[in-house]
């Protein structure tokens, strides 16, 4: 399974791509601000970053 | 921009620098032709007073005594020096009658213009018959004669001419017949005392027109400076405004798509968890983006258009119900919100609905940018008979130099540090309409980092 980094301040919208990125196969990491993204970059091995 | 902005100051600076040269070259010009003019006229002025039969005749006064005295020196009665005193004494017998007829002719010919006229001996000679030539006064002699006129240094005066009388004169000289030939040199000179009075006014309305016009040309270019920075900001305001609204308008649109595809997905198909928070995000996007519509189409309306259903209520009951009801809004652990509310006893007569939109954009303003810790105040301001409402937080704060401009619509202040507030620019300026209506005003006191104080001031009725 491929990791994403999903990094989106609305949790709205964060929710839906989360969810639909997931139902596609996808393992999303999410980071809600700027400094989360940091933290999972530099925790993580990913394939695809979606910063919002 | 900017540069193009900057350039273009700088060019019309320059432009006025340089209109500023013209334009004082040019009236050093017309000054200097005035006065070269003005000579002309001053010379013609003498000459006509001068060349005439009346001064001629005083002129033959002495004229014919330097001749007796001449002839006196030349049969060995007087010296030289006799002579040349004779002629001084007789001049200044003669000299204040010349100066009359003078200063009348020239009051005459140029009134209101004060011109000295000076005539001086250059040298004075006798030749015999044959030929032997005496000098009786050069030029370089210490001992200036002054002929007539008033005695000024010449050096600062004009010239006007020289004359040579030169004239043969036959007399008897012990019983023989005698003659000497007299070369007698004289300079005309002027000397206008009040040079500088008469050009300021012949120049004063040119001088001040040019004053006045040049003024019109800064006044101008200052009008038009200011005008173009205005429509560079409202340009500038306007593109951020769209730039914000498609962001605003792009979440809930891309939520909505996103929301819809996972509805349709075979993968959820079924999966009434993943149904059930799909339905509840589109409707909760469906009423953001009737807010955000709503909040665009109020920002139109100006203080004149907001049709207000006035009543009139306690104010202090007003602003604790309200804030009893805003505490339930936001999440009130995070923020401390003091309350410094006078049982004022005197009616607020305000429209309910608008006066509470207003203080809670004031309120979402001071939790949005940074506030924790907040004390609303409500009181009579009894210097000018006006309710004041009063919010301050502790939050960032507005830089002095962004203040005036905050109310006006579509502003947002664009420093590094603030670009992460997501905004439209509009709840100020509506915030300032509704007070507006009420006849009442809005003010903010506030520093970068220390917070901000915006009162609201509504007249009492």
């Amino acid at each position: 399974m491929k990791n994403i980094l999903l990094a989106e301040d609305d949790l709205d919208f964060g929710t839906m791509l989360k969810q639909y990125l997931e139902l596609n196969k996808f393992s999303v990491s999410w980071a809600k601000d700027g400094n989360e993204g940091f933290e999972f970059l530099r925790m993580a091995i990913l394939t695809s970053v979606f910063w919002m | 921009m900017q540069l193009k902005f900057k350039g273009l100051v700088a060019i019309s600076i320059f432009t006025l620098i340089a209109l500023i040269g013209i334009q004082g070259y040019l009236i050093y010009n017309t000054y200097e032709l005035k006065k070269k003019t003005f000579s002309i006229d001053a010379r013609m002025a003498i000459s006509k007073v001068y060349y005439t039969k009346e001064v001629d005749s005083i002129m033959w006064l002495y004229r014919n005594d330097f001749f007796t005295q001449l002839e006196a020196l030349k049969k060995g009665e007087i010296s030289k020096k006799d002579a040349l005193q004779r002629l001084k004494q007789k001049t200044e017998e003669i000299n204040p009658g010349f100066l009359a007829v003078y200063k009348k002719g020239m009051e005459a010919e140029m009134p209101g213009v004060d011109i000295q006229f000076k005539k001086s001996v250059s040298s004075i000679s006798v030749s015999d018959s044959l030929g032997n030539t005496d000098t009786l006064y050069k030029e370089d002699d210490p001992d200036k004669i002054m002929l007539l006129g008033e005695n000024f240094d010449s050096q600062n005066a004009a010239l006007i001419t020289y004359s040579n009388w030169q004239e043969d004169h036959d007399f008897v000289n012990n019983g023989n017949p005698d003659f000497f030939k007299l070369n007698f040199k004289t300079s005309i000179f002027m000397n206008v005392l009040n040079w500088n009075s008469v050009l300021t006014k012949e120049l004063s309305v040119l001088f001040v027109a040019s004053c006045l016009l040049f003024l019109f040309v800064v006044g101008l270019l200052y009008y038009s400076i200011q005008n173009l920075m205005k429509q560079k900001r409202v340009a500038e305001i306007k593109t951020d405004f769209i730039n914000n609204i498609t962001h605003e308008l792009k979440t809930p649109l891309s939520t909505l798509s996103l929301a819809t595809k996972t509805l349709t997905s075979e993968h959820a198909n079924g999966n009434k968890e993943i149904a059930d928070g799909a339905v509840q995000i589109i409707d909760r996007q469906n009423t953001r983006l009737q807010k955000l519509i709503d909040q665009v189409l109020q920002s139109s309306l100006g203080y004149q258009e907001i049709q207000l259903s006035k009543e009139t209520f306690n104010g202090s009951i007003f602003m604790n119900e309200l804030l009893d009801d805003y505490l339930l809004s936001v999440n009130s652990s995070e923020i401390k919100l003091h309350r410094n509310i006078d049982s004022t006893g005197i009616a607020l007569e305000a429209d309910k609905f608008y006066l509470s939109t207003a203080i809670i954009n004031l309120l979402n303003n001071a939790i949005k940018y940074g506030g924790t810790e907040l004390t609303v105040s409500y009181g009579i301001d009894k210097t000018d008979s006006t309710h004041y409402i009063s919010i301050k937080d502790n939050g960032i704060g507005i830089s002095p130099k962004y203040q005036r401009f905050i109310f006006e619509k579509f502003y947002r202040v664009s420093e590094k540090d603030t670009h992460n507030y997501k905004g439209l620019g509009l709840g100020l300026y509506y915030t300032k309409q509704i007070i507006k209506a009420h006849g009442g005003s809005i003010s903010v006191e506030s520093e970068a980092n220390k917070g901000s104080i915006f009162t609201i001031k509504i007249p009492i009725i």
